[in-house]
């Protein structure tokens, strides 16, 4: 391949941020993104279109309707998200109008007692809706369809009444006027009501109890109802809102045009509902926010009035309306159903990553890694019994720990291990293992952080959370997928983070990616607090303290490659590569007895693979078009244990080539003279003998001996 | 132009001929472990090329001849200067026509095992005699017998059916273009299938009188999961046996498709690591592995994509599929590369991938 093309994929697909995209879209906001962009364009364009549209007078005028449509819209908003809906919204809106006006005109109450008594008779309105379909269970539709009509009838039989009346008085309020006319410093009274309104709304609904309880009924009614949310209550309180919302509306219109017309209201609800549903609320129910009824009611604001002004007849509006509707309603439909699909299809984004062949495996070469089989005599451990022991640790009783996908850590005990009880129960899966100086197990979780069990088996929380990165798009305070961990003389954990992109369940996808999604961590307990050292590294996994308890030494499992990181000493903050090219995918890595380290690789690279990591775009199409379970994945099926000094230079390796016993190894301890192997995915763990080693070491007394 | 347009609209979602869909086994092709069940007799490495006469079954293991009588112990009767490609014996059991990876076809007299007759051509992958005439199938104009992934890979569709009447007259071409054709089986004195190997088909074609002519006939079968290979046909109850020697994957299918990838594998890698089926995978630690086929809890699942399965399907006449005898993903008898049935309605198959024999009644 020419370095001009290797120069642009990797421009292409290492520089340019692909992933956010994917990152983007798996928001849960990114369900307003089409709203707020339709918004951007409308209001764009009506800029261009209609020059004299935004002038201060117009804005004035603009503001003082959306702040009595956007009231409406919310109260709508409401209504689907509980998996309702209300027709009679006009006509509530009505009859408010003309409560309102009534009081204020004919009876010439204080504005403040008007809207009060205007606002009980929305609640009344809007409870008579929620008596017929939240208590009695009747359709959303058919029951508000009646009220709309009967609620229009009351509005006519009244203005045959009071129309007079009303139109003959002009009231004498400051007040009043204020609600209707008045502005600070420009900007209207009623949409400052309005804003204030949406700000306890949206905390209502997006942080508090009535909120949650509205989506989860929306979203699945026997679920919610199973879960002990009052159903029939929480449906019938939406309408009331709903009622309350659309009268306060009509108070505020009443003040702003003293209109007693038979047309007040009439059709709203075609217009309300557009903007409930172009702002992205579900008429399915259980979707929709305050954001996403102010993205809406906007919209339709602004179309309103772009169209009135462009000429276009009121039947016409309506007409319009009604398509962009049915348009939206589809769109709508499309994206529900298909935006995991989508998220799915765009969410790995493979960069380009070149490395030399690695050295060789064969067993004729004279290779340090060359195959053997002295693995093949490892006895088994708990066979059946233990799933995942992705890392293994014993103590000074040579008790045995793992831990197990069950969300358990488990202890084997007896003369050859052959009992087995479950020693903690975490709730996680356990990954990397260590020892701190007060011999309290310390453990990597993913999807929970790092936890720590003393001897008498309490579980407590170390840290799961770090700090936020600026640039990220995915929050990545939170530890998802927290590997391996170490624990330096004065009490410091550094533990690696493998991925922040992928669950663990999915985590040889991030090999597929090749992004460097991993980090390095440090958690200080002098100061209780959680940093990150290192970021960007390609599946960030082993970590072990060296002996000269200055560095780490950790491996980028889908890197290749295994660095050394000094905290302490005269080369503090820096970082150096030991290992480069490794033949291998290298995990965890542990002390030896005799001075040098163990490091499991979980398995071998393949040519077909490494070919692919130099064509982004093969994967990426790969990742599309075919099933998650037919995409080339790295051959983690066998692997090995090779042992390496401080600086990197392969001493041995240890193979089980037939995979009998252990096809996989992700971890290995040393005690006393035996390796203990572990393997995320086996259901086993096994124990090698391992020739002239020093019978008497162990873990706990190499780390805290001494101490 | 709307065609272009029409085309990478299909490229972008992968519809119409970018579509990598695998057919699923389902209804008679629904799997099962019937082959990993069955009794090995032999076991020989690159077993192939079964051919049978009464109850003498003859096969080949490389570049050596064997022969097994009456079930017993087979014997090596043979041994040739490279390794045997392809198999057939006439009517009578008299003369056993033999193709060679060095680009020869040999006659012997099956009693006395002396060339009768030698003629030059390579990439022999199915024979048939009619009378005393040859007809066989080359699968590739441009690769070796054992280089069939070569072919597939390279889209190949030059393979011939060809006539060659062993008196020293010249061969004779009848069917060009067709992608990897074998399993070359006569079921009526003048029809006869061939497996196309690339188009995961059958078809059954006529051939005239004077062996110059062959007349595609409307019985096809195709859309199959699995590349067929060899096959035989039971007179008795008139059934169609077909080896199908390795499965179709949707990640191969994908591969396909990519060119780019595709070429540079091709030059870069060594063909046993390919991504590309294969009589048995998962012989070597650095070979592609696929998602599904990570072991979990030291097993590795049955249903999980593969390069390398067995299976054998038994059709009726009008190549309706009745059932099908599988190796799965997890199984030990992969790469079915041929199938006879002897005398007493004993089924026998050879799995390549796994050198054995294999039978059931």
């Amino acid at each position: 391949m020419s370095t001009l093309r290797q120069r642009f994929l990797t421009a292409r697909y290492n520089i340019f941020p692909d992933h956010v995209f994917g990152e983007i879209l798996a928001k849960r906001w990114a369900d307003n993104a089409i709203p707020f962009l339709t918004l951007l364009f409308v209001g764009v364009g009506l800029l261009f279109i209609l020059p004299g549209f935004y002038t201060g007078y117009n804005l004035t005028e603009y503001g003082r309707q959306y702040a009595e449509l956007g009231l409406i819209v919310l109260g709508m908003t409401i209504v689907m998200m509980g998996g309702g809906l209300d027709l009679s919204v006009g006509s509530i809106f009505a009859i408010a109008n003309l409560v309102a006006l009534y009081c204020v005109h004919v009876l010439s109450l204080d504005p403040i007692l008007t809207l009060l008594i205007t606002m009980g008779v929305g609640a009344t309105c809007g409870a008579f809706n929620g008596f017929f379909i939240g208590i009695i269970g009747m359709r959303a539709f058919l029951t508000t369809l009646v009220t709309l009509i009967i609620y229009r009838s009351i509005v006519d039989l009244l203005l045959l009444e009071y129309a007079l009346d009303i139109s003959s008085v002009f009231p004498d309020s400051e007040l009043w006027e204020y609600i209707g006319d008045g502005d600070t410093y420009g900007i209207p009274f009623v949409l400052v009501a309005t804003a204030i309104v949406f700000i306890v709304g949206h905390l209502l609904i997006s942080r508090m109890k009535p909120g949650w309880h509205l989506t989860a009924v929306g979203g699945s009614r026997r679920s919610a109802y199973n879960a002990g949310i009052k159903v029939k209550q929480t449906i019938f309180f939406s309408y009331v809102t709903c009622g309350i919302l659309c009268s306060a509306a009509g108070f505020m219109y009443a003040a702003r045009m003293a209109s007693t017309g038979a047309e007040t209201g009439k059709g709203l609800e075609l217009t309300i509902l557009t903007a409930a549903v172009l702002g992205g609320v579900s008429l399915g129910g259980g979707r929709g926010s305050v954001p996403k009824a102010i993205f809406g009611s906007l919209i339709v604001l602004l179309l309103l009035n772009g169209l009135l002004q462009f000429g276009i007849q009121g039947g016409a509006i309506q007409l319009i309306f009604g398509i962009i509707l049915l348009l939206t309603i589809l769109i709508d439909v499309r994206w529900v159903k298909n935006r995991f699909r989508l998220l799915n299809k765009v969410y790995v984004s493979p960069t380009y990553f070149k490395l030399p062949a690695p050295a060789s495996i064969e067993a004729k070469s004279d290779s340090a890694y060359a195959v053997n089989d002295k693995l093949k005599d490892v006895s088994v451990i708990g066979l059946g019994k233990v799933e995942g022991p992705e890392d293994v640790i014993l103590d000074d009783d040579d008790n045995l720990y793992a831990g197990s996908r069950h969300g358990d850590i488990v202890r084997f005990y007896g003369k050859n291990h052959e009992k087995m009880e479950v020693f903690a129960h975490v709730g996680g899966h356990p990954l990397g293992l260590a020892w701190d100086k007060d011999y309290n197990l310390v453990a990597c979780i993913p999807d929970m952080g790092v936890i720590s069990i003393s001897q008498d088996r309490k579980v407590s929380k170390i840290t799961d959370e770090t700090n936020r990165s600026l640039t990220s798009v995915i929050d990545d305070r939170r530890l998802s997928l927290a590997d391996d961990l170490d624990i330096a003389p004065d009490g410091r954990i550094f533990f690696s983070e493998a991925t922040i992109r992928y669950r663990l369940k999915d985590w040889p996808m991030d090999c597929v990616e090749s992004r460097g999604n991993g980090r390095i961590i440090c958690y200080d307990p002098k100061t209780n607090k959680t940093k990150t050292i290192i970021r960007n590294l390609k599946f960030a996994n082993g970590v072990c303290v060296t002996k000269d308890c200055q560095s780490i030494l950790f491996a980028e499992t889908f890197g290749m490659k295994v660095s050394r990181y000094w905290f302490e000493g005269p080369k503090k903050g820096t970082t150096e590569v030991i290992m480069d090219n490794i033949p291998g995918y290298p995990d965890n890595i542990n002390r030896a007895s005799d001075g040098n380290y163990w490091l499991a690789l979980v398995g071998m690279r393949g040519p077909a693979l490494d070919l692919a990591l130099t064509l982004p775009d093969f994967r990426k199409r790969m990742s599309r078009r075919i099933n998650t379970s037919n995409w080339l994945f790295p051959n983690i099926n066998t692997g090995c244990v090779i042992k390496i000094t401080e600086n990197g230079e392969v001493l041995e390796s240890l193979w089980d080539l037939k995979a009998r016993n252990h096809p996989m190894v992700t971890s290995m301890k040393e005690h006393k003279g035996h390796l203990y192997l572990g393997g995320i995915q086996n259901n086993r763990i096994g124990k090698y003998k391992i020739p002239d080693a020093n019978k008497n070491w162990s873990g706990f007394q190499d780390y805290w001996g001494g101490k | 132009m709307l065609n272009f347009v029409k085309d990478r609209i299909d490229y972008f979602f992968g519809r119409g001929k970018h579509s990598i869909f695998v057919p699923v086994m389902d209804g008679a092709l629904k799997p099962n472990e019937f082959l990993d069940n069955v009794k090995v007799i032999h076991k020989e490495e690159d077993i192939d090329n079964l051919v049978i006469n009464r109850s003498t079954i003859l096969f080949s293991g490389k570049s050596s001849l064997f022969s097994m009588v009456s079930m017993k112990k087979p014997k090596k009767i043979k041994s040739f200067s490279s390794d045997i490609i392809a198999m057939a014996l006439n009517s009578s059991g008299s003369k056993i026509a033999v193709a060679l990876a060095d680009e020869t076809v040999i006659i012997l007299n099956v009693k006395t095992l002396k060339e009768v007759f030698t003629f030059k051509e390579k990439c022999v992958t199915s024979m048939c005699f009619q009378k005393d005439t040859l007809i066989y199938t080359t699968g590739s104009q441009k690769f070796l017998a054992t280089q069939w992934q070569h072919d597939l890979l390279s889209d190949g569709s030059s393979g011939t059916l060809s006539v060659n009447q062993l008196d020293g007259s010249d061969t004779k071409v009848i069917l060009t273009n067709l992608a990897w054709p074998t399993g070359l089986t006569f079921t009526e004195d003048s029809t006869f299938c061939i497996s196309e190997s690339w188009k995961h088909r059958i078809t059954f074609h006529k051939l005239d009188n004077e062996f110059t002519l062959a007349t595609k006939l409307d019985k096809e079968i195709n859309k199959l999961p699995a590349y067929p290979g060899k096959s035989f046909f039971n007179i008795k109850n008139q059934e169609l046996l077909v080896c199908f020697f390795a499965p179709r994957n949707q990640l191969v299918e994908f591969v396909l498709t990519e060119e780019e990838y595709k070429s540079r594998m091709m030059a870069e890698i060594d063909p046993s690591l390919w991504v590309s089926p294969t009589y048995r995978s998962g012989k070597h630690i650095r070979e592609p592995l696929q998602q599904s086929g990570i072991k979990t809890m030291g097993y590795l699942k049955p249903w999980a994509p593969a390069f390398s399965y067995g299976l054998v399907v038994r059709f009726d006449k009008d190549l309706i599929p009745l059932a099908s005898y599988h190796s799965r993903t997890n199984g030990n008898f992969h790469g079915t590369t041929s199938v006879v049935v002897d005398e007493r309605q004993n089924i026998l198959v050879t799995s390549r991938g796994d050198g054995k024999l294999g039978g059931w009644k």
